[in-house]
């Protein structure tokens, strides 16, 4: 029973909330970055000097990761768990915890995609460098859903009302 | 269910693409009179001339760089099973010299690939100890029926229609392994191929022999052998197997038996020209192999050609289409 109580809580259900914010769209980052590097090797292996303009296409699926903790972030603020002691009621609590999903799961997939086409646009700068840019925009496509995902994210977690 | 993606290896084949001959190098080469020229251009394209003294030897330079080549599959896909669909077409060419050899008596040694996925030595002593644990289910198979037809004694080319179907066999065998649609599709373009070939070449040189077709034919295409023996007793302008082939492929066949072999490298290269757009997967590693392969044999075309004082126009009409 008290068990029960205890899910119940406000701020533990905030706390899952950031949790998965940071935990899938970090996942999502690092199977994105791992693709990339993957791709970014095998044509450093063969060409080192390819090493700087590939390491921005490594890079592109990271920042899904950054949206996800920073989401955690302000939850973690809101809740009352940083900064500021704050009561929370089990209703806010699945509000923030809502407010995380977003995030996460736009996160984790966007993540893991974004690193195929960066993957791909290695193969595209291994043989023309001069089409960086171009590699970067395909990739970058990816990029505008992970942002949706984190500014619905923000915007629920705007609208909850603590305290 | 998503696919297996390659990215690091995909990526450093796409570099190494850039190594490859194009039609245009190929055909400047051709032209070219200077052979030192040809070498110093093959050079910059990593091939190794170091090892020999004069260009007659050119094989070895090839030899170098087929097995660099299978290494690098091994290196990549270390499922020994992928790399076996491109190696094990030596095993049986080895098989062949041997048994051959058994026949007529003729040295055969300098003619070996040790580039296989069974020793030389092994394959030697298989044979003479008629102990055939180290062979393939189908490398089993194939020797099996070459000694249950005792004809292949005054014909060869009974060991060489039963072998080859055993290496198609069995290279559909390892391809489906693979789970790839690609590689299977690559296999059973082959098959087809083959059969086509080897149709006409029994129906024009082999008085229609269907008893050879019978052991040439190979299983897992997509023309069934009752197509192909029916046919045997048909005008060729209007066989059952005209209407079961694309038009295309059938009349350069009737047509055209002479550049038959070419049309069906080219056939198969412009499949694996598929290969260009895709991005992770393991298409772009086969077709980067067969493209390898492809500018081998190109090289080979050309070299004997030189050799030969054959004129640049027919080395070129000679020439596969390049991968790149």
């Amino acid at each position: 029973m008290e068990f029960l109580e205890g899910l119940a809580n406000g701020q533990f259900l905030a706390i899952l909330g950031a949790a998965i914010a940071v935990i899938f769209a970090g996942m999502g980052s690092a199977k994105g970055t791992s693709i990339a590097g993957q791709a970014a090797a095998g044509a450093i292996s063969e060409d080192s000097s390819k090493f700087g303009k590939l390491l921005v296409l490594q890079l592109l699926p990271g920042t899904q990761g950054l949206y996800g903790f920073i989401i955690a972030f302000l939850i973690l603020t809101k809740a009352g768990i940083l900064g500021t002691a704050v009561e929370l009621t089990t209703g806010q609590g699945f509000q923030l915890l809502a407010s995380g999903l977003a995030v996460g799961v736009v996160g984790y997939i966007s993540g893991i995609y974004q690193g195929k086409a960066a993957a791909a646009g290695v193969g595209i700068v291994s043989k023309k460098s001069e089409e960086l840019g171009k590699a970067i925009t395909l990739a970058a496509i990816v990029e505008t859903y992970a942002l949706l995902g984190l500014l619905i994210s923000f915007l629920a977690y705007n609208g909850v009302n603590v305290g | 269910m998503s696919e297996e993606i390659f990215p690091y290896e995909v990526s450093k084949i796409r570099l190494k693409e850039l190594n490859l001959l194009t039609k245009h190098e190929l055909e400047n080469m051709a032209d070219e009179t200077d052979i030192n020229k040809i070498i110093s251009i093959l050079i910059e394209k990593r091939y190794v001339f170091d090892t020999i003294d004069k260009i007659e030897d050119f094989e070895i330079v090839l030899k170098k760089k087929t097995e660099k080549l299978y290494n690098l599959i091994k290196e990549l896909i270390p499922n020994t099973k992928f790399a076996n669909i491109f190696l094990c077409k030596n095993d049986y060419h080895n098989l062949k010299l041997i048994l051959k050899a058994n026949i007529i008596g003729k040295d055969y040694k300098d003619y070996l690939i040790d580039l296989g996925t069974i020793e030389v030595s092994k394959i030697e002593s298989a044979i003479e100890n008629k102990d055939y644990s180290v062979f393939s289910e189908q490398m089993r198979q194939g020797v099996q029926m070459i000694f249950d037809t005792p004809e292949y004694m005054n014909n060869p080319y009974i060991i060489d229609c039963i072998l080859d179907a055993k290496n198609y066999e069995e290279m559909l065998s390892i391809s489906r392994e693979t789970k790839s649609d690609f590689i299977i599709k690559y296999v059973k373009r082959v098959i087809n191929l083959t059969n086509i070939k080897t149709f006409f070449r029994i129906f024009r040189k082999f008085s229609r022999d269907k008893k050879i077709f019978d052991l040439a034919y190979i299983e897992g295409g997509s023309i069934r052998k009752n197509v192909f023996m029916e046919s045997f007793s048909q005008d060729l302008q209007n066989s059952k197997l005209k209407s079961e082939v694309y038009k295309e492929i059938y009349d350069e066949a009737l047509y055209n038996p002479e550049t038959f072999d070419k049309f069906c490298d080219n056939y198969i290269m412009s499949y694996m020209k598929e290969a260009k757009l895709k991005a992770l997967t393991i298409e772009p590693i086969v077709a980067y192999i067969y493209g390898k392969e492809t500018e081998i044999k190109n090289i080979r075309i050309l070299f004997t050609g030189k050799v030969n004082n054959i004129s640049p126009q027919i080395i070129k009409e000679r020439f596969r289409e390049s991968y790149v």
